[in-house]
């Protein structure tokens, strides 16, 4: 028999208003979920994940022309008619700005994550495959194989641009699938909408308060 | 999860209709959506000649006469070139341009050809030949520029492609280098 969390609310003047009481035993609340309740991980996560995106998406605003032909050498898109490859280049720095500047406010957070997660679930084995193409056209060593991959930062070594994609595949899917939202707007709008309504079940406001703390 | 599509939905939309609104606002750097920027025009086709295979026969790339390092240096250090007879157009950006470039080469990328295809042309009017290079090895910019150039109206006669381009110009220490902007 496992504890059930006590949920309750704040509403209007503060006061806490109780419901679904029923508790049993001592608190087996996971650590690592109270880690992430504290807000601070994924707070660490949503500034470096968006700060970032934010910067490659700028990156390729101010340089749409290279963007440009980055994109066309992954032979992801045709290149006649012209409108399927400069679609990506005009738009996805924009995309790749909002998505991280939502992960940075903490507003449509979901849905900033699941941008990102996206991006990154393309471009990375575009990336690889790729590296591979080359790998099997010219010879070189997999490990040797640097290119500008189109992620803003120049030539980089292939293979430890593939690890470091994997940990922000990681670091989205965390941003994604955390339920905190201390410290985000998406907190506090639901929060104000909790003052003035007594929707209690499934409100994105309701904060689950473990009744051992 | 249902939110969460929807909410990324919203940023698809925003990105999307952000993204055209200031690509048709700004002042550089803005892509026309429909044209196709890596479209080499081969000539050899275009002219319908089958005995013109644009990358098989020698001296041609997607149609348009090569060039060799020692045939530009020729080129360069005749006199014909100091009375605008012979044009260097260099089809990198800015930047690199700034870096250095052949001496006397009108800065003109394809992808901008827009502000400067009028001072290429005015020089090219009278040129014998117009000799269009890039960064050399796998770059296609040079390829392209020669595409706008006969869009503009050069004959084809006129145009070479330096295949070396400024990589090969550079490195071999023997010829002038410029750098900043030409007056």
């Amino acid at each position: 028999m496992g504890t059930e969390w006590q949920r309750t609310y704040l509403h209007g003047s503060g006061r806490m208003m109780e419901a679904n009481t029923s508790i049993s035993s001592a608190d087996s609340t996971p650590l690592l979920r109270r880690i992430d309740a504290s807000g601070i991980p994924l707070l660490v996560t949503r500034l470096f994940l968006g700060g970032l995106f934010v910067w490659m998406g700028c990156s390729k605003i101010a340089e749409p022309f290279d963007f440009l032909k980055l994109i066309r050498q992954y032979e992801m898109l045709p290149e006649s008619p012209g409108i399927f490859l400069n679609s990506v280049a005009i738009t996805l720095p924009w995309i790749e700005v909002f998505a991280g500047g939502a992960l940075i406010l903490g507003l449509f957070l979901r849905g900033g994550a699941a941008s990102i997660l996206i991006m990154l679930l393309v471009f990375t084995p575009a990336i690889f495959l790729r590296a591979m193409a080359i790998h099997n056209a010219a010879g070189t060593p997999f490990f040797d194989i640097k290119f500008d991959c189109g992620c803003g930062s120049g030539d980089v070594i292939i293979w430890k641009k593939l690890l470091s994609n994997t940990g922000l595949v990681l670091l989205a899917l965390y941003a994604l699938l955390s339920p905190s939202r201390k410290m985000c707007l998406e907190g506090r709008v639901g929060r104000r909408k909790c003052q003035s309504s007594l929707d209690l079940a499934g409100s994105p406001c309701c904060e689950e308060v473990d009744p051992a703390q | 999860m249902k939110r969460a599509v929807l909410e990324l939905v919203v940023l698809g939309l925003a990105g999307l209709v952000v993204g055209f609104g200031y690509n048709s606002v700004r002042s550089t750097g803005s892509l026309e959506p429909s044209k196709n920027y890596f479209d080499a025009g081969d000539i050899g086709a275009d002219k319908g000649d089958p005995d013109k295979h644009n990358d098989e026969e020698p001296g041609l790339k997607h149609g348009y006469q090569t060039i060799s390092f020692a045939d530009v240096v020729d080129v360069f250090n005749d006199p014909d070139t100091e009375l605008g007879l012979n044009v260097f157009v260099d089809a990198r950006k800015e930047e690199p341009y700034r870096e250095g470039h052949i001496p006397g080469a009108i800065l003109c990328n394809p992808y901008e050809v827009d502000a400067c295809i009028d001072e290429v042309m005015n020089s090219a009017a009278a040129a014998d030949r117009v000799i269009v290079y890039c960064n050399g090895g796998e770059c296609e910019d040079s390829v392209f520029m020669c595409r706008e150039l006969l869009a503009f109206g050069l004959d084809h006669s006129v145009v070479y492609l330096y295949e070396g381009g400024w990589h090969e110009w550079e490195q071999s220490g023997s010829v002038p280098i410029s750098t900043g902007r030409e007056e």
